[in-house]
């Protein structure tokens, strides 16, 4: 069953010369309980299309459909409703309110749908539970690590039973450890729950738990492996366009390339640093 | 989202503290204000809501007592006695008086009365003889105090040596204080041998007022003849006429100070917490969910504000009563009620401002780290 349908999406902001087109007639069908992963550079459009799909921005041209129900014409008490009931978030940031602990955080989103104050505390309790956070339900998100923070903001997207959950670079202020933890969570939830999830990111470890990896540049949505050569910055592990690298270096036989002269100084500063890391990764 | 607007408000003690206490501060401003206007009225007319006369007569053109003088001759006295409906007539000797006390000049407004038919009295006795001698005063217990007179000092009052032989209450007009003496001391006194300021009617049981009024202004045209509700009503007004706008001005004042610190904190409070408005609003919230959200917030913050400035106001009264009696303030329930109306309006209009930041808030915003 398709639960997210776009046809021809484009978004520009501007008008005239200074007009960017941030997304370019994407068309894309999503099927329920599919892990879709939108890969791109900074500036691709990611969170663009992300925000489209979400109801918060509307397209200049073309459709988004949610379970077949088209989001243009809708008012923004209708578009707010769809949020609540139809999708749920994971940002980049978390986004958790400071005044609430754990527990009030995730179960927000059932108080807006008007589920009584028991009902919303039990099943935001449930939720963290599931998601290994039971014991630290009491817990404001200061007191959280931010792998804790994320599995909060999850519980919270799930609490209302979206079938669609968009998350925005969910794992880039994670570490190592806590980031494939909270990967392993959401491809979880996609698989037991049948949600479907569609995950905007530039962090190459997310590739293995995607069901369709799809790569975003220039706010077009193409076939990565065919369309793109890309390649893992060695400092910063961002994933970027070889043809758009801010700068190469040969080490024994292999070309390394770098998104930024940032991450070039870096490595320049001290290779070995970045050396095993890359040919462990690589193989090469 | 009333528990969420609750937590919202107290997660910040401080900037709870700041706007609880601003407006605490402006309801105390306005309830002692309120106070102060409603005390003034009833002192300036308590005085002459007692006095068991029913009709007055006084010097054609009188306006009031405290910025007209009226001069009635103590022979009109016998003449008004003799009319039909009238059983007693009783003199009214009173004036402002001024004198040196402890090196400073001090006013009373001395009143002639009968200790045999306390008339024009004082209200009530505090400490001391209810029955001056003829060169005994009693004076009203806020003179004292502000003046640190006690019983048996002497004031020295156009001439005359006068003791304090009594200290009453009731008598306190804000500007200045009753003094009580015998009808012949004030004559004295006051210079008043054979003329009166005024003389008090008592009514035979089934007289009407206005018939006998009527037959006695027929008795002379230099007699003006008023029942003790216009008396009343003329004297309140020299309060009413002078302070009402000063006080309405101060009251909307501190309404205005109410409104702008609620709306202030609140205001701040959202634009820094912009960012979880826009979370909530991209979670799905509709606009009057905020409305509820931002109201809460700005109704707890004057209901515990009301609380807390009335027990200020409480407080200051019963501290300005022990140290600075010339303040006064009465308090009324009535008053209390539409005060409540007041902070609570002023939660409402505090609401608007921040409730305008919120809707101009994108919640696409969050999706920015």
């Amino acid at each position: 069953m398709t639960v997210l349908q776009l046809d021809h999406v484009t978004k520009t902001f501007g008008q005239g010369r200074t007009a960017v087109r941030a997304v370019d007639d994407i068309s894309l069908s999503v099927e329920t309980g599919e892990l879709i992963v939108i890969m791109g550079p900074s500036g691709s459009g990611k969170t663009t299309l992300l925000q489209l799909i979400g109801a918060l921005l509307s397209p200049t041209r073309g459709e988004i459909r949610i379970h077949d129900r088209p989001l243009a014409g809708l008012g923004h008490t209708e578009l707010a409703r769809l949020r609540l009931h139809e999708i749920g978030f994971v940002f980049q940031s978390f986004n958790l309110l400071g005044a609430l602990n754990a527990v009030d955080n995730v179960a927000l989103p059932a108080a807006l749908a008007g589920v009584s104050g028991r009902a919303r505390r039990n099943r935001a309790t449930t939720l963290l539970d599931r998601l290994g956070m039971a014991h630290r339900g009491a817990h404001r998100p200061e007191a959280l690590s931010g792998g804790e923070k994320q599995r909060v903001a999850i519980a919270r997207a799930l609490i209302n039973n979206p079938p669609l959950v968009l998350a925005d670079e969910p794992t880039a202020n994670l570490d190592s450890a806590s980031g494939y933890q909270v990967l392993h969570l959401l491809q979880q939830v996609a698989v037991d729950e049948h949600k479907t999830i569609v995950m905007v990111t530039h962090d190459h470890r997310i590739t293995p738990v995607a069901d369709r990896l799809l790569w975003l540049a220039d706010g077009q949505l193409r076939d990565r492996e065919s369309d793109f050569a890309t390649a893992a910055d060695p400092v910063c592990g961002m994933e970027i366009i070889i043809e758009r690298a801010a700068g190469q270096r040969e080490i024994g036989g292999t070309t390394l390339y770098f998104c930024s002269q940032v991450c070039l100084d870096k490595f320049d500063a001290n290779p070995d640093r970045y050396l095993p890391a890359t040919r462990d990764r690589h193989g090469r | 989202m009333i528990s969420f607007a609750a937590k919202n408000l107290s997660a910040e003690r401080m900037r709870l503290a700041i706007s609880v206490g601003g407006v605490a501060l402006a309801v105390m401003l306005i309830v002692l204000l309120r106070g102060l206007f409603v005390a003034y009225e009833n002192k300036v007319s308590g005085y002459f809501e007692r006095i068991p006369a029913q009709v007055w007569v006084m010097q054609q053109g009188t306006a009031d007592f405290f910025h007209s003088y009226s001069i009635v001759p103590d022979s009109e006295r016998d003449r008004i006695a003799g009319i039909p409906g009238v059983a007693a007539v009783y003199p009214y000797l009173a004036r402002q008086v001024g004198f040196m006390l402890h090196d400073q000049q001090s006013l009373l407004y001395l009143v002639g009365f009968d200790p045999s038919a306390p008339v024009t009295g004082p209200a009530r006795m505090v400490s001391g003889s209810a029955q001056p001698s003829e060169d005994g005063i009693i004076v009203d217990e806020v003179f004292a105090r502000k003046h640190g007179v006690h019983l048996g000092e002497e004031l020295v009052v156009n001439g005359t040596t006068l003791h304090v032989t009594g200290i009453s209450n009731g008598g306190d007009m804000v500007m200045f204080q009753y003094g009580y003496v015998s009808i012949p001391t004030a004559r004295r006194v006051l210079g008043m041998p054979d003329v009166d300021n005024a003389l008090l009617v008592q009514l035979a049981p089934e007289a009407d007022a206005r018939d006998v009024g009527t037959r006695i202004a027929a008795f002379s045209p230099r007699l003006l003849v008023r029942d003790t509700a216009a008396v009343v009503a003329v004297n309140q007004r020299v309060i009413t006429d002078s302070f009402l706008p000063v006080i309405t001005v101060l009251l909307v004042i501190g309404f205005a100070v109410g409104v702008a610190v609620i709306g202030l904190t609140i205001y701040s409070a959202v634009l820094e917490k912009r960012r979880e408005y826009g979370v909530i609003k991209a979670l799905g919230a509709r606009a009057d969910q905020l409305v509820v959200v931002i109201a809460t917030q700005a109704m707890l913050a004057a209901i515990i504000g009301y609380a807390v400035g009335i027990g200020l106001a409480m407080a200051a009264r019963a501290a300005a009563a022990r140290w600075v009696p010339a303040f006064v303030s009465q308090i009324v329930p009535a008053d209390l009620l539409w005060i409540a109306g007041a902070t609570a309006a002023m939660a409402v209009l505090a609401s608007a401002i921040p409730l305008l930041r919120i809707a101009r808030i994108d919640p696409a915003e969050v999706f920015r780290s």
